[in-house]
């Protein structure tokens, strides 16, 4: 291995160090711990947003998706975009207000009920342990095809050092740190985009050659329909996700929650247009590789330089810690704070004081990081499946729950527990790794997990709000 | 052979449209009370 990679990463690890000391204070409470005592601005609150979302699916997968189809995929941002500005409309001022610490919490406080906040929680743990093992997967992946290394060292060094630095400083530090590798991102994207522009022979030979090639390369591949719908359904459940949600109550006020999603899309453009420059261009360059989700590895270790090589890499690194940064805070407080903090303690009655639930979420952090490891090391799927499986899994459970919830007086408990379970029900059933999928008649097997539950859990959510809301009136007019 | 056309260039402008638009709702809904 060339010593300017080592340089470079070990040069990055010590960067994020320092920022981790200096934006350090000592947690002594939930609240400083979980939403930074909500002091977030716009512009770290949307770099925020931006590298929780961007992930090794982005530097990996989209990448190749623009080596193998083209330019046109640019324009799924724009349904993603739709998906966060609802979210800045309907969401985002709402959850900031709420006053709440974690999305369970937000659940258990809005229905006035402990078994919706302990179920969401649960269900959050088991969505997530699921997304936090494919970042591991692609990270494990990307080192494997390059440098040969077993899997397991890159694994460790990011879940070492990203729920090191989560479980030190909290949110506060978390978004620190996310502000410094959506830098890390932009920078290894803006260093690579010319060189390979150079490379390719220029932007306009390169794009008369793509066009020789087939001409749906710089045209459009999918049509624009198909483009906004894609966008819109991954933007829609990406942006009402608790792992993004939950970094709205770090922010000072709704005025700075709208704002950071705007500067969020800011950050996202950055990085998806360059993302499509260097997938074509790589195209350019090898034509023909055997599979699209290579380009990304072939460009940092064959066509760059290995100063810009290495400075790709630590983007990559960038993108799936940030990730696992917020998705180890989300589950972890989901145990800590929802399921013994506000259920099992003061049920049993345990103990429950601030500095020890503070202490929990620290224990809590390191045993949802260390989870995963072990699906990660027995590889079930391949990664962009399984982030997608995932996200399939939180749009059915939350989105009515949440969405609604935020939006619509009638919600009750129960149609906020019947939405979440049926969600997760009709997921499980509809999804091709885990359940039956191949055994559903073809007409009902073919249609997309996440549409079926979304669909399901949102009529469960209306229908079981509507039933109880009036057996609740009826129950006061019995009375009265 | 022509090389790019609308759907590279026109995503930059649309997008840069997409951002105006939305710091402009973004600052009409913060300022408006």
């Amino acid at each position: 291995m060339n010593w300017t990679y080592i340089i470079v990463v070990v040069a990055y690890l010590a960067a994020m160090a320092a920022v981790a000391f200096r934006g350090h204070r000592r947690s002594a409470s939930e609240e400083e711990f979980l939403t930074a005592s909500r002091s977030i601005g716009p512009w770290i609150g949307g770099a925020t947003l931006a590298a929780t979302q961007i992930s090794a699916g982005t530097f990996v997968g989209t990448l190749g998706q623009h080596y193998w189809t083209g330019v046109g995929f640019i324009w799924a941002w724009f349904g993603m975009w739709g998906g966060w500005f609802l979210c800045a409309a309907f969401v985002a001022p709402k959850l900031q207000e709420s006053g709440a610490l974690t999305i369970p919490d937000y659940i258990g406080r809005r229905y006035n009920s402990v078994i919706a906040r302990v179920i969401s929680a649960l269900l959050i743990v088991f969505a997530y342990t699921i997304l936090l093992s494919a970042q591991y997967q692609a990270a494990g992946e990307v080192f494997r095809a390059t440098f040969g290394l077993s899997p397991i060292f890159p694994m460790l060094l990011i879940l070492v050092s990203t729920v090191l630095y989560t479980l030190v400083g909290g949110v506060r530090t978390g978004s620190y740190i996310d502000m410094l590798q959506t830098l890390a991102m932009i920078l290894g994207l803006a260093v690579g985009v010319p060189l390979l522009i150079y490379e390719a022979g220029g932007l306009q030979t390169a794009g008369q050659f793509l066009a020789q090639l087939d001409s749906r390369l710089v045209g459009s591949y999918y049509t624009p329909g198909q483009l906004v719908a894609f966008g819109l359904a991954f933007g829609l459940s990406i942006s009402t996700s608790p792992y993004e949600l939950a970094r709205f109550y770090s922010m000072r006020d709704a005025k700075t929650a709208r704002y950071a999603v705007g500067v969020s899309i800011f950050f996202q453009f950055l990085i998806g247009s360059a993302i499509m420059i260097l997938g074509l261009m790589m195209r350019v360059i090898f034509p023909h590789l055997t599979s699209p989700d290579q380009a990304s590895a072939v460009m940092a270790f064959e066509v760059l330089p290995p100063l810009a090589g290495a400075l790709f890499l630590v983007a990559i690194f960038s993108a799936v810690m940030s990730t696992c940064s917020s998705i180890l805070i989300v589950a972890g407080s989901g145990l800590a704070h929802d399921v013994y903090g506000n259920w099992l303690a003061p049920k049993l009655g345990w103990r429950h004081d601030n500095r020890f639930l503070v202490l929990l979420n620290r224990v809590a952090v390191v045993a949802v990081g260390l989870l995963p490891l072990y699906l990660a090391l027995h590889k079930f799927e391949i990664v962009q499946f399984i982030v997608l499986e995932a996200a399939k899994f939180i749009a059915s459970m939350f989105f009515a729950a949440v969405v609604f919830g935020l939006n619509w007086r009638g919600a009750t408990a129960q149609g906020a527990i019947g939405g979440m379970l049926s969600g997760f029900l009709v997921t499980w059933i509809w999804s091709k790794p885990f359940g039956w999928n191949s055994s559903l008649p073809p007409f009902l097997a073919q249609i997309d997990s996440a549409e079926v539950g979304v669909v399901v859990s949102s009529l469960v959510f209306f229908a079981v709000s509507r039933m109880t809301a009036v057996r609740k009136q009826y129950e006061y007019a019995s009375k009265g | 052979m022509s090389g790019f056309g609308w759907s590279f260039y026109g995503f930059f402008i649309a997008a840069a449209a997409f951002l105006v638009t939305f710091s402009l709702w973004a600052y009409w809904m913060n300022e408006k009370r």
